[in-house]
C-alpha cells in the first residue's frame, strides 16, 4: 500500500527525538548495580510492594501500547519511531521495579506473567479511545492529549509511593521513575505544541474539550487486564497511595496546560513548576 | 495619603463573589444565582464535581487574568466563599508585586 503522509506533520525535524533518546540513554546507567541489593520488606508498607509488582507488570505490558500506538501514528513517522525508543524506556522500568522486588525478595512469578498476557489491553483500549475520541479530531493529537494525562498520572502515582515506600534508596527509584515520565508526558506536551503551530484552527479548538472528556473518564492499562483487580493490583491501589493533595496537585496541573489551547499560543508561555519536585517537598 | 492605584484598582470582595456567582450559574445552566450563596457546598448543594471544578478553575483564572499556584489545594475549596478567599488573596499578592 501507497503510503500516505498525515494531513499536517508532528513536529518538523528530530531534534526534539534526539534529546529524547539521549536524555533516556542516561537515566539508567547504573541498572546492573541494582541486582546487587537487598531491601529490608518489614520496612515497606504491603500497598506500595502490591504497586511495585502492579507497576512492574505494567510497564512490562509495553509491546501491548505500542501496538495502539502504532495503530494511531502509524503514517508519522517520528511519532512511530518515537513509540519505539518509548517502549524501550517502559522496558526499562520493568527492570527497575522487577530488580526492586527482587531486592525485596518478592520477584515476579510465572502466574504474574500469565495474568498479564491473558488481558486484552489492545483492543479495549482501542475500543475505549475511539469511544472518547472527539468526532473530527486528529487522531495522533487526540492520543497527544490522552498521553499528557496518562504520563503525568503515573508521574503522580510514582511520586505518591516514593513518599510511602520507607527505605530512602528505594524511594529515590520511584523518584527516578517518575522523573522519567515527567520525560514521557513533556514530549507529549511538545509534540501537541509543535502540532498546534501548524494545524488548523479548529484542530487546536478540540484540545480542551478532548481533554475535558479524558479526565472526566480517565482509563489506565490496569482497567483492561482483569489479572490485576484479582490480585488487588488495579486502580483503587493506586488511588489508595494518592492522598487529596495529590489528586489536585494532578488536576491543576492538567487544567493549566490544556487551558492554555483555548486561544492561539502565545510565546514564552510561562513553564509549569516540576510536578515531581513540588510532589515531593510538600511532604518534606 | 491616597491609595497606589494597583491597590486601589482591587475589586471589593462583594464585587468578586457576586463574579463567582456569575460565573457558576453560567457553569452549572442555572438560570438564576439565587442557589449560589457564599456558603453553599459547592459537591453537595451545587452538583460540582471534579470536571466542574476543572472547568471553575479556567473560568476565575481567564476572568481575573490569574494563575492558581501549583500547591493551590483544590479540596479546600468547598464553597463560593472559598474561590473568593483564594481569587482576593491572589489579586492582593498580584498588585503587591
Amino acid at each position: 500500500m501507497a503510503y500516505t503522509a498525515p494531513p499536517f506533520p508532528s513536529f518538523p525535524r528530530p531534534d526534539t527525538l534526539d534529546q529524547f533518546f539521549v536524555a533516556g540513554r542516561h537515566m539508567w546507567t547504573d541498572i546492573d548495580e541494582f541486582k546487587k541489593w537487598k531491601l529490608d520488606p518489614s520496612k515497606v508498607p504491603a500497598e506500595v510492594m502490591h504497586f511495585l509488582r502492579s507497576t512492574s507488570l505494567i510497564e512490562y505490558g509495553v509491546s501491548q501500547y505500542v501496538r495502539s500506538y502504532l495503530h494511531y501514528y502509524g503514517e508519522d513517522f517520528k511519532l512511530s519511531m518515537w513509540s519505539a525508543i518509548w517502549a524501550a524506556e517502559e522496558y526499562t522500568h520493568y527492570l527497575v521495579l522487577r530488580r526492586m522486588l527482587e531486592a525485596l525478595g518478592d520477584g515476579l512469578t510465572d502466574e504474574d506473567y500469565a495474568g498479564l498476557e491473558r488481558g486484552d489491553f489492545y483492543d479495549s483500549y482501542l475500543s475505549y479511545f475511539e469511544s472518547a475520541r472527539l468526532d473530527g479530531f486528529d487522531q495522533r493529537m487526540a492520543q497527544l492529549v490522552f498521553g499528557v494525562v496518562q504520563e503525568h498520572s503515573a508521574v503522580i502515582a510514582y511520586t505518591a509511593a516514593s513518599k510511602k515506600c520507607g527505605i530512602p534508596e528505594l524511594a529515590a527509584v520511584l523518584k527516578r521513575v517518575a522523573r522519567d515520565e515527567v520525560r514521557h508526558s513533556r514530549f507529549n506536551q511538545v509534540t501537541l505544541e509543535s502540532m498546534v503551530k501548524v494545524c488548523p484552527p479548529e484542530q487546536r479548538e478540540m484540545i480542551w474539550p478532548q481533554f475535558r472528556v479524558v479526565i472526566s473518564g480517565l482509563q489506565m492499562p490496569q482497567e483492561h487486564v482483569a489479572y490485576f483487580n484479582e490480585k488487588h493490583m488495579g486502580s483503587e491501589l493506586y488511588h489508595s497511595l494518592w492522598d487529596e493533595k495529590d489528586w489536585s496537585r494532578m488536576v491543576l496541573y492538567l487544567t493549566q496546560y490544556f487551558g492554555r489551547f483555548r486561544k492561539p499560543l502565545e510565546d514564552g508561555v510561562q513553564e509549569l513548576e516540576d510536578p515531581v519536585e513540588l510532589g515531593i517537598a510538600e511532604t518534606a | 495619603m491616597p491609595q497606589p492605584d494597583s491597590v486601589s484598582a482591587l475589586p471589593a470582595r462583594a464585587e468578586v463573589l457576586a463574579k463567582v456567582r456569575t460565573l457558576l450559574a453560567e457553569l452549572l445552566d442555572l438560570e438564576t444565582e439565587d442557589p449560589i450563596q457564599e456558603t453553599s457546598l459547592l459537591a453537595e448543594d451545587l452538583q460540582v464535581d471534579s470536571l466542574g471544578m476543572v472547568d471553575m478553575v479556567t473560568l476565575v483564572e481567564e476572568a481575573y487574568s490569574l494563575r492558581l499556584p501549583s500547591n493551590t489545594d483544590l479540596t479546600a475549596i468547598k464553597t463560593p466563599g472559598h474561590i473568593v478567599d483564594l481569587v482576593v488573596a491572589l489579586l492582593e499578592k498580584k498588585a503587591a508585586a
